[in-house]
């Protein structure tokens, strides 16, 4: 029985390795020529200015959230399409259903106000 | 390949979706109507229909979303109509409590109503799911709306505090339990609970580890030691209506899955998950009990009791792994709890004339004669909740403590008599202070029509099972032997 | 004629009285005082004495039927179908339940009526009646029920009363600025717990023992074990039955050592007469203290077979548990009976008294005679509930007497202290005449009922042999002296001599409500012992002028088991005196007198109040030492050495030794420090300190959830964390073992 513990043993002595390999190789690779730019946060050419911790308008998570949950709906909403031929109208149901659902959260949130940015 | 959409019966999962549907109904509603009374009776309404659906599916074994080949996704069984009651009830009883309350607390808000009904929703999911990804949906379904309920009383830090613990926390565990499965599912390659148990072969390290990894995802819902520690700040951060529901609902939800999963799924393991079972409900016992005693705060002191209760429910589960009985006294047990918690919340509510105050035993004092109705209800109570008879908390703990002696687990049995005789000093010291002071409170007692219906259904129910629980008893058999599949289990 | 069919009714009527006045009551007492009294009071005392009624029709049916008990079923209450377990709600009516629901609706109804006039003008009154009549239904459940755990409802009921009436004047202080009362009613609730558990344990290892509760049940199939003598399977092993039956008999007499006041736990009583004089009365007097002493009785065939089993005497060396049972009562009886000498309380010495003559009863079921003790147990409840409701009277008395006086300049005085009385019976006629009757009845002088009922044990005592019965035989005579002395030195101290107070000068008789039950009582008290009056001559059975003899014992062998297994000769019963004998009576007698006369004597003029160490047997002048050169040898031997042997069993055994270092300290502390210890440090700062210490060795594992949370959920976070790992350790070894 004990054999099969090994393998969990070796995959947790391994799993680590993997990543830890590949940011290993990379900084063993890499050439190394740090400048003061290169050493920003956002490597994107715009300065970061101040600090990160502070308080940002909560409104930013709602509409985050809002966007994460309309994202996902389209991930489904994708396959469905590709395989409409095979599926036929039981997909149709459920994902009207699905989207509907959907639609309500947003008609809460709008009715709720809080798409209004204040 | 031809596909074949799977076999849907809505019906059977009509209980969910009527709480469900209520719920989204109420999301849209709140657009156009912000009267809070029509939302109450709404979702009362919406939970008594559920209730109605539910109990009309009892004597019938059901299963839907089928996949061709494959086992359903959901079932409705005596076992999950017996849960779901339990459920609804405490949903209602929530409400009953809640009347009064939230309307002095100005928490009265739509969203109150909403997240309950999807909360209960996925509480409802957590017994009639039949494959380990639904467990976990039902679980996040069922979790997330608490999480936002502890912190609705935004104005005070220690709801919110309790809210971001519970979150934290509850995803951490969610973490875990999901591990579980996945270790689950790389042991048998399967995730339904029929599969596992046709496939599943005893002592594969995998599985094992899965088991132990959903062992902490269930029994940090149902606040088991050492997973208990969120349940004391939690219970007191969070507004007492929302904690008088956490405790039952839950609770109750998380043992649903537990059993299930355990005794449909797992009986291969049973001798391994039995031995910790045993331990855990011996750890929850003792610390439940023994912390609960130093605590002055009423809801700090239900909350480390609420714990102990979960050790009681845990015997009962450790002893499923050997005859199905048990099963039995699990579900009378949670009958009993619900009635006597959710009675000794109201009577919490009651004098907690503003938003966490009234709340410490000090509060209690003299109660008896400012108000003996209240006080004498809170004495029954208290007496259930420490197992004297004739309530139903005995009748409970004498089931648990009978099957926990028919599987041997008699040490944990008699860990169980001490606990629950230490278990009488801190119950009894509230009655101590209704009875033997003179109070100098002159807060008023907040006992409107909702909250007596609800106390005096909480009140009947509690001794009700004390007088007459063999019928009640036969009736929690019955939700156990009429499911075939805790029997193969068992 | 029977009426079983009416036995619920026993339980309906108190049900009936607590409603009504727990929940309208207090409505009818605001409206009016005086109307609303009599209504809740005459109420609660009318559904006692139709349980009353009720039992005697019982008794009557009982007389009808043959004696044959007969259980009425009430209905289901817990069921097991699939295991074939059923503990239905049913009532065991035969002569022993009869005979405990006769005591306890008779004496409790007499004390209702008591009650009304002494509970008059308490502000809550309706709520103390609803409290008695509660009380009266769980102990009707518990002499009534057909199972151990019927018994065991009652058990937790009454203990629930009692908890509550000894704290009825909650909010009372006391000079010292102590809640007397509240602490009291805590102690009893805390003490009784630990009895309790015994009961739990005991009921749970019946039923695997035995697999059934029912009495019928439990004793039949504990006599086919016993017969057989195979060892029972418990626990997957192998135990003897003579274990089984004395680990069960021991944990009985645990809980009865609760209960009844018994050594070790006997603490919580004499505390416990702070709750209001009826209370006392009934409660902490007459009945639910003699609820162990009807556990042992009704469990006597376990016991008798304790005493037979060989396997028992492995536990316990050489002494089995009913010969325990008995050791335990006489201590106890002797060592109360001291303690009784030294106190001033009125009702103190009453207390303690009670606690002596529980420890008779215990003592005597202990040595197999079963009768002796419940006759010991009604006559006791008889003059015991007489002299607390008439010591309530002379409390009554005193305090309307310290009414009169116009000069209320010590606000520190007592009406209980004995010291201060003297002399009332001039004042309270009929209060002395009733008290001096009880005294008498207790102190065992013929032809009171205390004197054939405490014979009768003594009786048992002497006339068998063995080690154990001769040590708990001396120490009964003992306490049955210091009985009368005490007894002796109380009504000359309270009733003879001069007032030494004002307040006793001035004391008034108390109303007709308070003095008829009084006398009722009385005549019960005279009278009783016709109820198991043993023969003079050595004939069996014999009926003299239409009055049979041994009438208690003839009706109890009905329900006593072990008196059936006599018969076919599996089970030896210890010798039951059925002749008087004349020695021991005579002797008695002889004893009691003398030490009455002698407490007379000696207690001639106490010293007042205002002597701060008061000392009853000083100034002592007795008449033989004016004649005989015994003065110096009197009060330079005697007195000192008396006075030394009485204060050190008051104040180093049962004050220091039981009171503060066993139960304060033991108990008590160290309860309190376990849950000090256990909430402060293994759930904050023990898990949250192991928690922390691995929190800081993996600080770099950690640092990231460090990073983002902060307060205390890193700790609750690797808590869980800790449990899932220590979870799979576990699953690891259950596989690998």
């Amino acid at each position: 029985m004990l054999d099969n513990w090994q393998f969990i043993a070796i995959f947790v002595l391994f799993a680590p390795l993997i990543p830890g390999a590949a940011i290993g190789a990379n900084w063993l690779l890499s050439p190394k020529k740090p400048n003061r730019i290169k050493q920003e946060t956002y490597e994107c050419g715009v300065e970061a200015v101040g600090s990160s911790w502070i308080q940002f308008k909560v409104q930013y998570y709602i509409y985050a959230l809002v966007f994460v949950v309309f994202d996902i709906e389209a991930v489904f909403l994708f396959p469905i399409a590709a395989a409409y031929g095979l599926l036929g109208a039981f997909a149709v149901v459920e994902i009207v259903l699905f989207v509907l659902i959907l639609v309500a959260a947003l008609a809460y949130t709008w009715g709720d106000g809080s798409l209004e940015w204040v | 390949m031809d596909f074949q959409p799977p076999i849907i019966n809505l019906l059977i999962v009509a209980p969910l979706l009527i709480t469900m549907g209520a719920g989204l109904f109420l999301m849209l509603l709140n657009i156009f109507c912000k009267r809070d009374g029509v939302y109450y009776w709404l979702t009362l309404a919406a939970i008594a229909a559920a209730l109605v659906q539910n109990v009309a599916m009892w004597g019938h074994e059901y299963g839907t979303f089928i996949a061709r080949g494959s086992y359903p996704m959901v079932v409705s069984d005596n076992f999950s109509v017996f849960l779901n009651s339990i459920l609804l009830l405490s949903g209602i009883g929530t409400l009953l409590i809640s009347r009064n309350y939230l309307h002095r607390t100005k928490l009265e808000r739509p969203e109150f109503y909403m997240l309950m009904l999807f909360s209960l929703s996925g509480m409802m999911m957590m017994g009639m799911a039949n494959d380990l990804i639904l467990v976990f949906v039902a679980l996040e379904l069922l979790s997330i709306p608490l999480y936002i309920m502890a912190g609705l009383a935004v104005s005070r830090d220690d709801s919110k505090e309790s809210a971001m613990k519970y979150f934290l926390l509850g995803a951490f565990s969610s973490g875990i339990f999901v591990y579980g499965i996945a270790l689950i599912y790389g042991a048998t390659g399967a995730t339904a609970l029929p599969a596992v148990y046709a496939v599943l072969e005893a002592g594969s390290p995998l599985a094992m580890a899965g088991t132990a990894f959903l062992m902490v995802g269930f029994a940090f819902k149902i606040g088991a030691v050492p997973f208990h520690m969120w349940t004391p700040d939690v219970y007191e951060g969070a507004p007492t209506v929302v904690t008088a529901f956490m405790s039952v609902g839950a609770k109750v939800a998380g043992f649903a899955a537990l059993l299930r999963v355990f005794t449909v799924a797992l009986p291969a393991m049973s001798d391994a998950w039995m031995g910790a079972l045993a331990l855990i409900a011996a750890l929850t016992l003792i610390i439940g009990n023994v912390v609960a005693l130093m605590q002055t705060n009423i809801k700090r002191m239900l909350g480390y009791s609420s714990i102990a209760h979960a050790g009681y429910l845990l015997i009962g589960v450790a002893a499923a792994g050997q005859h199905s009985e048990a099963v039995g006294s699990v579900l009378l047990y949670m009958l009993a709890y619900l009635f006597t918690t959710m009675g000794a919340f109201g009577v919490v509510i009651a004098l907690e004339h503003k938003l966490g105050e009234g709340i410490m035993l000090e509060d209690y004092k003299g109660l008896a004669k400012r108000n003996p109705w209240l006080s004498a209800a809170m004495l029954v109570f208290m007496l259930s909740l420490t197992g004297v008879p004739p309530t139903g908390g005995f009748s409970g703990k004498f089931y648990i403590f009978r099957s926990a002696v028919e599987a041997n687990l008699w040490w944990l049995a008699i860990i169980a008599i001490m606990t629950s005789v230490v278990s009488g000093y801190y119950y009894l010291r509230v009655v101590f202070y209704m009875y033997m002071f003179d109070g100098d409170r002159t807060e008023p007692v907040y006992a409107g029509t909702a909250l007596k219906t609800g106390l005096l259904i909480a009140l009947v129910g509690t001794l009700w099972l004390g007088f007459f629980p063999a019928g009640w008893f036969e009736l929690a058999y019955k939700a156990v032997i009429g499911t075939t599949q805790l029997l193969a289990g068992g | 004629m029977n009426a079983f069919g009416l036995a619920p009714l026993l339980l309906i009527f108190p049900v009936i009285g607590v409603l009504f006045n727990g929940l309208v009551g207090r409505k009818f007492v605001e409206a009016d005082r005086e109307i609303g009294e009599k209504w809740t009071g005459w109420f609660g005392t009318i559904m006692a004495f139709s349980a009353f009624a009720v039992a005697v029709s019982l008794f009557f049916s009982l007389q009808a039927n043959g004696h044959h008990a007969e259980v009425v079923h009430l209905f289901d209450w817990i069921n097991i179908p699939s295991a074939g377990f059923h503990v239905p709600w049913a009532m065991r009516i035969d002569t022993l339940s009869v005979t405990m629901m006769l005591v306890v609706t008779g004496v409790g109804s007499l004390i209702h009526i008591y009650a009304i006039g002494y509970m008059h003008g308490d502000k809550d009154f309706s709520r103390f009646f609803a409290y008695l009549n509660l009380f009266l239904f769980f102990m009707l459940i518990l002499v009534s029920g057909s199972s151990y755990l019927m018994l065991f409802v009652g058990w937790e009921g009454v203990g629930l009363c009692s908890f509550l009436l000894i704290g009825f004047w909650f909010s009372f202080v006391d000079k010292n600025g102590v809640w007397k009362n509240a602490n009291a009613a805590r102690k009893a609730f805390v003490v009784n717990r630990i009895g309790d558990f015994g009961i739990v344990l005991a009921v749970i290892l019946t039923f695997w023992a035995f697999g059934s509760l029912e009495f019928d049940v439990v004793f039949e199939t504990a006599l086919e074990m016993f017969k057989s003598k195979e060892p029972l399977l418990l626990f997957g092993q192998e135990v003897a039955f003579g274990s089984v039956v004395t680990a069960i008999t021991a944990l009985f007499l645990l809980g009865a050592t609760g209960k009844s006041a018994q050594i070790p736990l006997y603490v919580w009583l004499p505390d416990a007469m702070a709750g209001p004089t009826p209370v006392s009365a009934l409660i902490h007097a007459a009945t639910m203290v003699t609820s162990g002493i009807y556990l042992i009785v009704r469990s006597n065939t376990l016991f008798e077979m304790a005493r037979l089993s060989v396997g028992s005497e492995l536990l316990f060396g050489v002494i089995s548990t009913p010969d325990l049972v008995a050791l335990v009562g006489a201590s106890t009886a002797l060592l109360a009976g001291l303690i009784a000498f030294t106190q001033f309380d009125i009702k103190g010495v009453l207390a303690y008294s009670t606690v002596s003559q529980l420890g008779f009863m215990i003592a005597a079921v202990g040595m197999g005679a079963y009768v002796a003790g419940m006759f010991h147990l009604m006559m006791h409840a008889f003059f015991k509930a007489l002299l607390f409701m008439s010591a309530g009277s002379v409390i009554h008395g005193m305090e309307h007497g310290h009414h009169h006086l116009h000069d209320h300049d010590d606000d520190d005085f007592d009406p209980q202290d004995m010291r201060t009385m003297g002399g009332l019976r001039n004042r309270m006629n009929i209060t002395s005449v009733v008290y001096i009757i009880g005294a008498l009845a207790l102190a065992g002088i013929v032809p009171l009922a205390g004197f054939w009922s405490k014979d009768e044990i003594l009786a048992h005592a002497s006339a068998n042999d063995g080690g154990i019965f001769t040590a708990v035989y001396v120490m009964l005579v003992i306490a049955a002296i210091s009985t009368a002395f005490y007894m002796g030195r109380q009504l000359k101290m309270v009733f003879f001599g001069e007032p030494r107070h004002a307040a006793a000068a001035h004391a008034e008789e108390s109303s007709n409500l308070m003095t008829y039950p009084l006398i009722a009582l009385a005549a019960l008290a005279i009278v009783g012992g016709l109820a198991n009056l043993p023969h003079f001559a050595a004939e069996h059975g014999a009926e003299a002028g239409g009055f049979s003899y041994l009438a208690l014992e003839h009706w109890l062998e009905h329900s006593l088991h072990a008196f059936e297994l006599t018969e076919e000769h599996v089970l030896h019963m210890p010798h039951t005196p059925i002749q008087i004998q004349w020695s021991v009576a005579i002797i008695s007698t002889i004893l009691a007198v003398g030490s009455i006369s002698l407490a007379f004597f000696v207690i001639y003029k106490d010293t007042s109040k205002a002597n701060s160490a008061p000392d009853p047997l000083q100034k002592t002048p007795i008449w033989w030492t004016s004649v005989l050169p015994l003065n110096t040898l009197y009060m330079d031997y005697f007195i000192p050495a008396f006075n030394r042997m009485a204060k050190w069993v008051a104040i180093s055994l049962d004050w220091v030794f039981w009171h503060d270092f066993v139960h304060n300290r033991l108990v008590r502390d160290m309860f309190v420090t376990f849950a000090a210890f256990t909430s402060s440090v293994l759930d904050q700062k023990g898990v949250d300190g192991i928690v922390n210490g691995v929190a800081s060795t993996t600080r770099r594992l950690s640092g990231f959830l460090r990073q983002t949370e902060s307060g205390y959920v890193r700790s609750y976070a690797l808590s869980i964390f800790m449990g899932a790992v220590l979870l799979v350790i576990y699953f690891m070894f259950a596989t690998a073992g």
